[in-house]
């Protein structure tokens, strides 16, 4: 039996969720009447259908011709989620031209064509811009460079 | 109140200088975004969302609905040009317009495609004006068993028309119903989903959701991938000017391709995409040569120009009548009318008069500004297509973290938008819609909400929903659509001449 890949992973993903949230509901929570609904009632009917059809799909990826996955970005969204969480870790802990210069910096690793200088200055660009707009501008009440300048 | 004291209270409000320079700001960020290939509409309005909360909510929903339909003027500039689309929307564009300019016609293109976006613009809001208030009395008559079906009927119909997938839409839909559970429930009070942490208590904003499903996961998707632009030439203003003959071959194709995309805009679940893709199908059926389309043919560029500009101004229709966003813009949209207090339904258009008819009025006054930044002042936008995109996705990037920040001053958020990218990575190599998703978040506490509400009403009693004859007529169209998605995903349809086959990257562009 031929699997397309895609399908049967997508299917299996949503059949997973649909799954978890449902038993959550039940256990978690409860679900009341059909006259007085409770919180778990909405949950549980919704992740079930996810259940359903996520077992549609998976019999679809059994049975529908062969796809092919699309090329999987590694490099970019291992690059741009590690800017933003750095992003995060060093927000506070940094201040917001650290911070704003560091995640910059990470996300333009992610391309392959720019050149040593080009990333210096848009480094330095975007966090004088940033700088500008939410420090100055909009006034976010986190320090410019924490412990230096407030 | 009649017509004319509401248009005057309208003229009054949109003529505001704040009202004024908000439109301006967003029908031009709008263009940008529509302009430039690789940055979305709808991760723009999600980032720009916050900054609306300073501002009055007229002033709010005025420049939001500029960067809107705004989108639906830009994107055709990229499409004649270079061949490549700068919103899905625009790419059926490409067709036509490209090979236009190939014949060095490029300014006679970009001239009829701005004039047909007007026109379809206003047609829009003439139909907008005239059938809002009617809609708005028999939304009133709605109970909640006939909003809880309609707002279910919005979520089916559009997961059966988005691109790809109807099933794998349709589960993007209950996902985001689930995520939408995430916090405390209206009903019970009790906080669900949480698992501990302190900021899940107070559901996940959906702002932070629109810019990691589709601000990050764009960038994701397209650092490294968005082609190198070739310098396009200068256009004079000159060149732009059509015969008559240009014209008259215009007018019947902008008739019909405003009515199309009128009708499209409107109904839930559809949007500029179908209306454009399906103005030009309807051309070409209707064309006494159809061979020439593909080489050139003016109606191939007038016709889906008009039909999505129409589209634009017609989806704020349900959006503002009966509380049912119609795309996931408009769950932005609606989003931010509930975040300033708004609530949207039928009552909409009495109880907040100032607000709707000051943004049909700004309707208006947004598309004049475009129509000027696209005849005149088109070689800004020409110059802006330069800009490498390893240049701009960082500032994506940026604006991003510091934008979800500031919605709550939370740096968790800044975490969730991270897993939400990665996430929306995810759903796209599977071939999952996001923007479905996006719909249920924001339909889903009210959708739980009308459905408790008529079982409480009714005693428990579920079959309610089907003996009100409103809501009954309502699910059964439900049912039948499913039944349909259930059949497409199956037996699908063999591949008809349709829409271009357009590189995976518009392909699954579902935003505006």
């Amino acid at each position: 039996m031929q699997l397309n890949l895609r399908e049967v992973l997508g299917g299996l993903l949503m059949f997973g969720l649909g799954l978890s949230v449902f038993a959550y509901s039940l256990l978690h929570y409860s679900i009341g009447s059909m006259a007085r609904p409770g919180p778990g009632l909405f949950p549980a009917v919704i992740g079930f259908a996810v259940v359903g059809i996520g077992v549609l799909i998976v019999v679809r990826g059994a049975v529908a011709p062969i796809a092919e996955m699309p090329k999987i970005e590694w490099r970019n969204a291992l690059l741009i989620t590690l800017s933003v969480v750095a992003f995060g870790l060093t927000f506070r802990r940094l201040g917001v031209a650290p911070s704003a210069a560091i995640t910059v910096f990470i996300a333009t690793l992610a391309d392959r064509s720019m050149t040593h200088l080009a990333r210096l200055a848009t480094v330095i660009a975007l966090t004088l811009l940033v700088v500008i707009i939410f420090k100055f501008g909009v006034g976010i009440r986190v320090p410019l460079i924490a412990g230096v300048i407030y | 109140m009649s017509f004319f004291d509401s248009l005057i209270i309208g003229i009054e409000t949109a003529m505001q200088v704040d009202a004024l320079v908000y439109c301006f700001i967003g029908v031009t960020l709008g263009t940008l975004v529509g302009v430039i290939p690789g940055i979305g509409g709808l991760a723009a309005i999600a980032l720009l969302l916050p900054l609306t909360y300073y501002m009055k909510p007229e002033v709010a929903i005025i420049f939001i609905a500029g960067i809107y339909y705004g989108g639906a003027y830009g994107g055709s500039i990229a499409s004649i040009l270079l061949n490549l689309p700068g919103k899905a929307s625009a790419a059926v564009v490409c067709l036509d317009g490209y090979p236009l300019a190939r014949q060095g016609k490029a300014g006679l293109a970009l001239f009829l495609t701005a004039v047909g976006s007007f026109m379809g613009s206003i047609g829009g809001v003439l139909i907008l004006v005239l059938f809002s208030p009617p809609l708005a009395v028999v939304g009133l008559k709605f109970g909640p068993a006939e909003f809880f079906a309609l707002m279910l009927l919005g979520l089916v119909a559009a997961s059966s028309v988005a691109n790809g997938s109807g099933l794998k839409s349709l589960a993007m839909v209950f996902v985001g119903l689930l995520i939408g559970t995430i916090g405390t429930d209206i009903n019970s009070g009790v906080p669900r989903f949480h698992f501990g942490i302190l900021q899940l208590r107070d559901s996940v904003s959906l702002v932070t959701v629109a810019m990691g499903l589709f601000g990050l996961t764009e960038v994701i998707r397209s650092v490294n991938n968005v082609p190198i632009i070739m310098k396009p030439g200068d256009i004079t203003f000159r060149s732009m000017l059509p015969t008559l003959a240009e014209v008259r071959q215009s007018i019947a194709p902008m008739l019909r391709g405003g009515g199309v995309g009128a009708f499209f805009g409107a109904l839930p679940g559809t949007g500029m995409d179908v209306a454009s893709f399906t103005a030009y199908a309807v051309e070409k059926r209707v064309s006494r040569n159809p061979q020439k389309f593909g080489h050139g043919a003016i109606e191939g560029i007038v016709a889906p120009e008009t039909a999505n500009n129409a589209a634009g101004q017609t989806a704020f229709i349900p959006t503002l009548t009966l509380g049912i966003p119609g795309d996931a813009v408009m769950a932005l949209v609606l989003g931010a009318l509930i975040i300033h207090g708004i609530a949207p339904g039928p009552s909409l258009i009495n109880n907040e008069p100032a607000l709707f008819w000051g943004l049909v009025v700004s309707f208006v006054i947004g598309n004049v500004m475009l129509l000027i930044l696209n005849i005149p002042l088109i070689t800004i936008w020409v110059r802006m297509l330069l800009i490498p995109y390893r240049f701009l996705y960082p500032v994506v990037v940026i604006f991003i973290c510091f934008g979800t920040f500031s919605i709550n001053n939370s740096v968790f958020d800044i975490f969730v938008v991270a897993g939400f990218g990665v996430f929306g990575y995810v759903l796209l190599l599977l071939g999952f819609e996001p923007a479905p998703l996006l719909l249920g978040l924001v339909l889903g506490p009210m959708l739980e909400e009308r459905m408790v509400r008529a079982l409480v009403i009714s005693h428990g009693d579920a079959t309610v929903f089907l003996t009100h004859p409103i809501s009954g007529a309502l699910l059964v169209c439900v049912f039948a659509l499913i039944g349909w998605i259930l059949y497409d995903s199956f037996h699908p349809p063999a591949p008809a001449e349709g829409p271009p086959a357009q590189d995976p990257e518009t392909q699954s562009k579902m935003e505006f």
